[in-house]
Order: structure tokens, then sequence, then C-alpha cells
């Protein structure tokens, strides 16, 4: 299996130029599929430190990288790994870091740093359970610290969040390109479950298609331009005032442009549950089954965390429903669903159902929460 | 018309910049003809700028120890005879916000002519370490990326990972390279990143006032250490480029010192040789340079070169710690 994407990846570099170029579908894991996304994108360097359950990640680009020429690094820590990211992406390169939520939290000094240098690059973390060392096991309890701004400062950047291998895949790519789109670090959110488990994908041509020139990049005056200067810190704070509205203008700008979502059999529905990545998945058997059975239930996945997914509610906000947010934490993505609909003039019933710990709630569990709602009253 | 022989004495041309100079007195240390004097009048920073005393140029030998020792470029030597310069490189620019005496500045200026004598500076690209070399981008004129505390060598290891036509150095502190940063400058060394790595070990934190190092010399009084650093509250010093040169990767370590201008010429050899062992041997190049911090060591600039002369090198003993392979570059 390795041997054959081994030979697919070698093919899709060969072959990068040649759009709507179709392999067949191959099985890969999570975890594979966002390395093997990440060769087809082009991506010249990654750096990463092993931490479980993502280390098929960087097998894998040890494995694929160095034969074609491109730099696999295995460094001394994750600290080390994202400021390799800062210095490559800082010298124009295509470039990745992987990690899983312990070591995120090492690399948010480098974040935030990557942050307010506005470089682009792709960060990606298999959740697995906290707080501190927790479990290995797949969690979603990293929500806050990958859209709220896990390092200091106060910067924003996209956080995508895959529930298939498919999508594993699909929005490793589309980080690349926000990344280079909006010169900004980027996040793929995966968790430990989808990380090892093995699905069909098929891999899309990576869009290049209208991406900035890199004009900003250290790569030597060559005698032909005047020196360039990677670099966060700006001192005079007027100067650093305006630096962060630029900043918040890219963000706004991505709140206009970049939400996505998946709407299941929501326009009916009297009670629309909202749930993301793994549990979003899951989620939606729930609903099949509800339906089923009768239920008026649909299903509101955000796939964007940020930008949150507000257009996906604007919709439903206008027609009187409850909302059940199911996630595996204590209850973090809620906030947003709470203030996404208060925003819109929407004051609708929210409740919350989480497990914890890397517990996966399964789909009756979630039917029979629904279920319980329903009978409470509320969602007729 | 030919010039007609004469044994007349060619007069050097001495220029003193009163805006630019700190008054930091060390040109007046260096002159032995002592010719340079502090001037009576203020400059708009509130110290008396250098200046040659009247009627003394005949005295002057143009040996250029002034210029070498002034960490601001505000000294400038023609010997018009063999028509050498010391001064300011062309490639320097920006006023900078280094205290007066500090070596930084002078440490900026070996870089500066290395890299213009070299002849790569439109392929250099230097990472500035959080520390005093925050703002080092602002003073030689070439492509530069601004560094997280301790990660310089992380940093230039991307930059330089898919681009080895670059020559990459960084210019790092003792708490920057040998304390936060002391994982990361391991590994460059095991890895053998053709990094140059400048290290400027002052014995103490420069920009936070003086609190102890990991290079705080036994008994040193800092900020952090106020009876000393002793064995039992802080445990012993390192020697970093010791260290560095065991491992495989790196393949050039020297130490050098700044006390004095002979020592800051062969401080600049180091450099050179450093940058030309990059190309040759493609793996980590060490110059450490032990240097003085006179506001963090609460002393005046000429007091603190000597306390640098007295202690600091008499500690960490400048030289050549490891020669590349096939001998010192030339």
């Amino acid at each position: 299996m390795t041997a054959a994407a081994a030979v697919g990846a070698l093919e899709a570099t060969k072959d990068a130029a040649a759009p709507g170029s179709d392999d067949g579908p191959v099985l890969l894991k999570g975890c594979e599929a966002i390395a093997e996304a990440a060769i087809r994108a082009g991506v010249d360097a990654y750096f990463a430190y092993p931490i479980t359950p993502q280390t098929d990640i960087p097998e894998y680009l040890a494995e694929h990288m160095p034969p074609l020429g491109k730099t696999f690094t295995q460094a001394n820590s994750e600290i080390s790994a994202i400021n390799m990211v800062y210095g490559a992406a800082g010298a124009g390169l295509r470039v990745m870091t992987s990690s899983s939520s312990p070591g995120i939290s090492l690399k948010q000094e480098g974040i935030s740093y990557i942050a307010g240098a506005e470089l682009p690059c792709v960060i990606v973390n298999v959740m697995r359970g906290g707080p501190g060392l927790g479990t290995v096991y797949g969690s979603q309890e990293d929500y806050w610290q990958s859209v709220k701004g896990g390092g200091h400062g106060g910067y924003r950047m996209p956080v995508m969040a895959p529930a298939t291998v498919q999508e594993c895949a699909d929005l490793t790519m589309l980080c690349f390109r926000l990344a280079d789109l909006y010169r900004t670090p980027t996040l793929l959110c995966a968790d430990g479950t989808l990380g090892q488990m093995w699905e069909n994908v098929r891999f899309k041509p990576m869009d290049n298609s209208g991406l900035p020139p890199k004009d900003w990049t250290t790569t030597g005056t060559r005698g032909k331009r005047k020196p360039n200067l990677v670099n966060s810190i700006i001192i005079e704070p007027p100067e650093l005032e305006a630096h962060n509205r630029v900043l918040l203008a890219k963000a706004a700008k991505m709140e206009r442009e970049e939400q996505r979502w998946e709407s299941f059999r929501t326009e009916d529905a009297e009670l629309v549950i909202v749930a993301f990545g793994l549990t979003g998945r899951i989620a939606r058997t729930a609903v099949e089954a509800l339906r089923a059975a009768g239920r008026k239930v649909g299903l509101l996945r955000p796939i964007s965390l940020f930008p949150f997914p507000t257009d996906g509610f604007r919709p439903l906000a206008k027609k009187l429903r409850r909302y059940l947010v199911v996630e595996m934490n204590g209850g973090q993505m809620v906030e947003d669903v709470k203030r996404t609909l208060f925003d819109l003039g929407c004051l609708d019933p929210v409740t919350f159902y989480g497990r914890l710990g890397g517990v996966i709630p399964t789909p009756e569990e979630i039917a029979e929460v629904v279920v319980r709602e329903f009978a409470q009253g509320g969602a007729r | 018309m030919t010039a007609p022989a004469t044994t007349e004495k060619i007069l050097p041309r001495v220029e003193f910049d009163a805006v630019v100079c700190k008054g930091c007195g060390l040109c007046i240390e260096a002159c032995p003809e002592h010719i340079v004097e502090f001037a009576e009048v203020f400059n708009h920073r509130g110290v008396h700028p250098t200046r040659l005393m009247e009627d003394t140029l005949e005295k002057c030998t143009a040996c250029g120890n002034c210029a070498v020792v002034c960490p601001d470029g505000a000294v400038t030597v023609e010997n018009l005879r063999k028509h050498l310069r010391y001064g300011k490189s062309p490639l320097r620019c920006g006023e900078m916000h280094y205290c007066p005496g500090c070596d930084e500045g002078t440490v900026h200026e070996l870089l500066a002519e290395v890299i213009g004598d070299l002849g790569i500076r439109d392929v250099t690209v230097g990472v500035a370490s959080v520390g005093c070399t925050v703002f080092a981008y602002r003073y030689i004129d070439i492509d530069w990326q601004q560094a997280a505390h301790g990660r310089a060598t992380s940093v230039a290891w991307g930059i330089e990972c898919q681009h080895p036509e670059l020559r990459v150095f960084t210019l790092q502190g003792d708490g920057d390279l040998a304390g936060i940063g002391i994982g990361e400058t391991f590994h460059a060394a095991a890895r053998g990143d053709p990094t140059v790595v400048i290290f400027l070990n002052n014995a103490i934190y420069g920009m936070t006032g003086g609190q102890l190092a990991p290079t705080t010399m036994m008994g040193q009084v800092t900020a952090t250490s106020p009876a000393g650093r002793s064995r039992e509250v802080h445990g012993y010093p390192i020697t970093m480029t010791e260290a560095l040169a065991m491992q495989r990767g790196c393949s050039f370590a020297v130490r050098a010192t700044v006390h004095d201008a002979p020592a800051i010429r062969k401080t600049k050899k180091y450099i050179r040789q450093a940058f030309m062992n990059q190309e040759k041997n493609r793996s980590l190049s060490v110059v450490e340079i032990l240097s003085s911090c006179p506001s963090g060591w609460k002393l005046e600039p000429i007091d603190a070169h000597k306390y640098l002369m007295q202690e600091l090198v008499a500690a960490y003993k400048p030289g050549v710690i490891k020669e590349p392979p096939g001998g010192m570059p030339r």
C-alpha cells in the first residue's frame, strides 16, 4: 500500500502541472492521506518531532520526501520544528509541520511569531485527549486552542476540521492554498481516530491559481532588490497597531470568503445537531437513524472552525428550532454556536452533549440524547 | 608634471563623527600616540564626543586602531600612503541602539566587512536572535530573519535547507545560544547545518538589565547573583563552544575576543575563516566572541574592556578549538 502511494507521489510530482489528473482511489490512513496530500501539494520542506497519534505523517514523509529532493527533518523538539518552519517559510518554501496536542502546545510560541511575520505554512494537529500528557486516544479538546489563538498576541488563522480521510487529503491541500493566498499559518485540525482510520481517497490536483507572488522572502538580494526582512518585532505601539489592523483585515476577509460547512437534512429539521470532525460524522449516522424513525433532525457540520461558518446558520436561524452541540470535549465550540445564533438574532435553545478524555460517543448514544431532547419539549 | 620623489610624510585623513559618537572613549584608550581626547562640548546625545587633539595629525601613524575599536563606526582613518581605509563598512546601515562602548557594534562591523570582502552580500541571510541583537537587521544591508529567543539555528536551517546557494549566519548572545536555545544550537552542530554561528559571550543578560547568564563566571556579580555566582545557588557556567566542537557536524570552532584593536583584527580573521569554512565544508562553523557589556556589568566602557581582558579572557581562553579537516581556511 505504502509502495503504491509512493508511486502515486512520484507520478503526482512528475505530472504536477497536469490539471484534472485523476488517480484512482487509494486506501490510506488519515495521517497518510495528509502526508500524501502535502507531497501532491508540492511541499518543499517538512519539520516535525514524533508524537502519537500522528507519527505516521513523519514516517510517511521520511520515506517519500528525500527521494524527491525535498527536505525532511526530524527536529530535536516541536519548538525547534516550528522555528524551522518559520525560517523555511520566510525563505519562500511551501512548508508543513505536524504534531499532536501536547506538541502543538509547544509550537504555540512559534505559531504566534509565524502569524506576526505573516508566513504561509500548514500546521497539522492530530488531536488527542488532554490536559497535560492526557491520552493518545483521539479527542477534540483543542478547539479553543485552535480557533482562539493558542499562542500569545491575538492572531487568527484558518482552521480546517476534516471528518473523513478524503477530507484529510482535500483540506490539507486547501490549507496550503489558503496559506499562500492570505500569507498566513493554517491549521488542519484532525483527531487521533481519524488519523488512524483507513478509507479510500481520491486525490485532486492542487489549485495554485491566483496566488500572490512571494516577493518578500529572504533568499538573498541577488543584486536585484533591496534587502527583505522577516520579522515579528514592531516596537512602536502605533506601528504595531497598524500591523495588527492589517492582520485583522485579513481575518475579516477570511470570515467573508472562507467559511465551509456541511448541512445535512437541516431544511425541515426541528432539532439541528452541530458537530465537527469525527463527532460530525458520527452525528450524521445518528441523524440518518433518527430520520428513519420519523424524527425531524438535521446536522450542521462546521468544516472551517475559523472562520466559523456563520452563513451555515443563517438560513436555519429564520425558523424556531433546537440545537444540540456534540463534541469530544467539555463544551468548547458550543460557545461559538451560541454566539453565532445570538448574533443572528436567534434565541433558540442550545444544549450540549460531550464525551471527554478520548471517549468516542456512539450514534446510538447521540440518538438517545436527541430523543430525550424531544421528550423534554421544545422541539416538536 | 610628475610628483617629485619625496620623503615628506603624507598625512592621513582622520575623521571623528561627533554626531554618531556615543562618548565611550574606547578610541582614546586605543590610540598608541595618545592624541585622541574628549571634546569639551556636548553632542545631541549629551555626551562629550571624541576628537583628534589639535595640531596632532603629524603624530598620527594611521594605524587605524581608533576606527577599529569604535563600535559605532564614528571614526574613519585613511592611510593615503598605503591606500588603506579603516572605518564604517559600506554594508553598515542605521544608527545603532546599543549602549556606549558595547561590542555588539564592533561585531556588526566585522561581519559587514567580511561579507563585503568575500563578495557574498547578495546571497547572505542573517538571523537576528532575541536579546540585544534583536535589531541586528537594522545594521547590515542584507536579507534578515528575526528569530524567536533561542531558535536562531533552527530558523537558519529552515532558510538554508532547500537553498544551498545561500550563506546563512546567526548572531546570538549567550542567553539565547547557551540558555534557552542550547538544544537548538547543539542539534545544529549534530546535524552539521552549514550555518555560521556568531556567538557573543558577554557572560550576562544584557537586554533585560544584567542578570546571570549560562556563561556568567564563578563569583561574578550580576542582578540575580548579587553575592557572585556560586556553585550552591547557580551551578557552573557552560563552555559551549568546546561542547559544540565535540560534535562531528561542527567542523570549525574558535573563541575570539574584542578587548582591543589587535584582538578585534584577529576576530575578523576568524569570522572570515568561518564563512570560508561554510563554503568548503558545508557544516557548522562557530565563532564565540568574548565581549563586554558595560551597562550589564555596571562598568564604564574602558573599565569594561579591561575587565573583559583580565577576567573573561582569563576564564575562557581564546583560541582555535577545532580546526577544520585540511587546516584553517586561508
